[in-house]
């Protein structure tokens, strides 16, 4: 049980902080923070509104050109966007067979069949999550904070983000450490009733752990003089050649968005 | 002229809200360069005086006054701007994403410019050496490393008064003779220090005072640290012991136990030349 929980918060950390890559001399890496999340958002928002697989097609190759040029492997994209992926699939997959006996097909008789608008719906969110993935591997978090708070966003909207990832963090290692903790210590195999039931009970040991913990590291942070305005050191901004090379083929995409749309 | 102390700790009581003792007695004075070590059992409340300290917890009775000023919910901001807190659990400070993240956060707080911030990170990383580890998360870190970090974390804020919760208690051989070295460039530099342990072998090397907390979280004796490592009597009345090279001085008999083992070596030279020389003159 520890192995199955140790590599699932390893992936889910590793998609919240993206160690390793944001410090690589990579292309993205380079870039100023502020033409990095906007050029990113305009992906985003393109993949949403252009309805077509061509250019979706078009999004993720671009996005694993960037890839490549950032010094990140491929596969990492690749896996980190499937755990998006897969379960976006697995939602969605039904309503392909359920519109089969709908006369009003749930609104997707625009597209050719249900099929192709799987097909659609799929690569929209590969190239959606492709290039968030891309922007979080590449950037640190306090930089797209200082990004967010550059482009006027509410306070208390960057304060619950910074919260929430900052608790994620420590939740995670300590619903770890707690795992390894029982691993160690229990040396028979389990019944599936007795699972659920030790299941149950580590599940309240570690929400009275976190209350505990979730107490100290707010005296830490009390104690390093953080009170509950947000303070952090933006990056430093500057734009380049390089800004250009990523904002040209951005600003092709959406005139082929525009193209394939009308 | 009398020095006011930097930190003055009068009647300090206190009382966790599920009813437990967290620290019966305290009466502490810690002066500017001085650097205090508190030792004592596990659950004799060091911990608890250090967090009652820094205005974190407070006090159910009892003053704690710091830089001349009363600790109060209203003067602990200003006057943490001043204190550098080390946990006992590294785990609790280090809360970003990056420990670069880490120890900017401090003197991100003190509003400190960037350039001068990322000066001193530089600074301290470097005799921490924790250069490498700048980019990586916190919990990707072994123990001592952690340890490392979070003290870099407070001293990059270059505090006036620094309490430590067992600075040492998880870092090998060689970060200990860093982090002491430090710490005692720190003292001389004027800085204020209170430190807490349960290892009696450290505290030769780092303080200049000691106060000691018995099993039932009061603070029994003060004074110099001579006086209270060589008193094996009274360490025992407190479940301690003193460090291992006083310890077998005193169990020969010796009056003046050394305290270090620098001090053993010294002590059993003069002692084999004596002898020595004794040996051939009666040859
Ligand atoms: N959050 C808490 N709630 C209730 N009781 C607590 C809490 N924290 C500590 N205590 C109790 O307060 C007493 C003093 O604890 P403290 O952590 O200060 O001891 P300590 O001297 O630092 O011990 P150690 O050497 O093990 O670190 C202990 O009896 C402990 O059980
Ligand atoms: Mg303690």
């Amino acid at each position: 049980m520890v192995h199955v929980i140790r590599v699932g918060l390893d992936f889910f950390r590793d998609l919240i902080v993206c160690e390793g890559y944001q410090s690589n001399p990579g292309f993205m890496q380079r870039l100023d923070a502020r033409v990095k999340l906007l050029g990113v958002a305009a992906l985003v928002a393109l993949t949403v509104f252009v309805q077509s697989v061509v250019f979706q097609v078009a999004v993720l190759t671009f996005c694993c050109a960037l890839t490549y040029l950032s010094k990140i492997p491929l596969r990492r994209l690749v896996s980190r966007s499937l755990a998006i992926v897969v379960p976006a699939f697995i939602i969605v997959l039904p309503r392909a067979f359920l519109s089969a006996f709908s006369p009003l097909g749930f609104g997707f008789h625009q597209f050719p069949d249900e099929w192709g608008f799987l097909l659609l719906f799929t690569l929209r969110v590969a190239a959606a999550s492709a290039s968030l993935i891309l922007l979080t591997s590449t950037t640190g978090f306090s930089c797209i904070l200082s990004c967010l708070r550059w482009l006027r966003f509410p306070k208390m909207l960057l304060w619950v983000m910074a919260m929430t990832h900052r608790y994620l963090i420590l939740l995670t290692s300590e619903l770890y450490r707690l795992a390894l903790g029982r691993e160690s210590r229990v040396h028979k195999d389990l019944s599936v009733k007795s699972v659920w039931k030790e299941g149950g009970r580590m599940l309240g040991a570690f929400f009275m752990k976190s209350l505990e913990r979730g107490e100290r590291v707010q005296m830490a942070a009390l104690s390093r003089s953080g009170c509950s305005e947000l303070k952090f050191y933006s990056p430093s901004f500057k734009i380049s050649v390089g800004e250009a090379a990523f904002i040209l083929p951005i600003i092709l995409l959406t005139c082929l968005g525009l193209v394939l749309s009308i | 002229m009398m020095t006011k102390p930097v930190v003055k700790v009068k009647d300090l009581h206190y009382i966790y809200q599920d009813g437990t003792v967290g620290l019966e007695y305290a009466c502490i004075d810690a002066y500017a360069g001085d650097s205090v070590a508190v030792v004592g059992p596990n659950g004799s409340g060091k911990s608890t005086l250090l967090f009652l300290i820094d205005g974190l917890l407070k006090p159910s009775r009892g003053e704690v006054y710091v830089f001349d000023e009363l600790m109060s919910e209203r003067a602990a901001k200003r006057l943490r701007r001043r204190i550098g807190l080390l946990m006992q659990n590294p785990d609790d400070m280090l809360f970003n994403s990056t420990v670069l993240e880490d120890l900017e956060f401090g003197p991100a707080q003190l509003d400190m410019p960037k350039n001068e911030a990322e000066a001193k990170i530089r600074d301290v990383a470097a005799r921490l050496n924790i250069q490498g580890l700048l980019n990586k998360p916190p919990y990707r870190l072994s123990e001592g490393e952690k340890q490392r970090v979070a003290l870099a974390s407070i001293l990059v804020t270059n505090p006036d008064l620094l309490l430590l919760d067992e600075p040492t208690s998880q870092v090998d051989l060689n970060s200990k003779k860093v982090i002491l070295r430090i710490l005692n460039e720190l003292r001389d530099a004027g800085k204020t220090t209170i430190f807490t342990t349960h290892d009696l072998s450290t505290v030769p090397y780092l303080a200049n005072r000691v106060y000691l907390m018995t099993g039932e979280k009061r603070v029994a004796a003060e004074g110099s640290v001579r006086d209270i490592l060589r008193n094996a009597k009274l360490l025992q009345t407190c479940g301690l012991e003193p460090p291992d090279i006083t310890k077998l001085f005193l169990t020969l008999g010796s009056r003046e136990p050394p305290l270090t083992v620098e001090e053993g070596v010294e002590a059993l030279t003069k002692i084999l030349t004596t002898t020595k020389l004794k040996g051939s003159r009666s040859i």
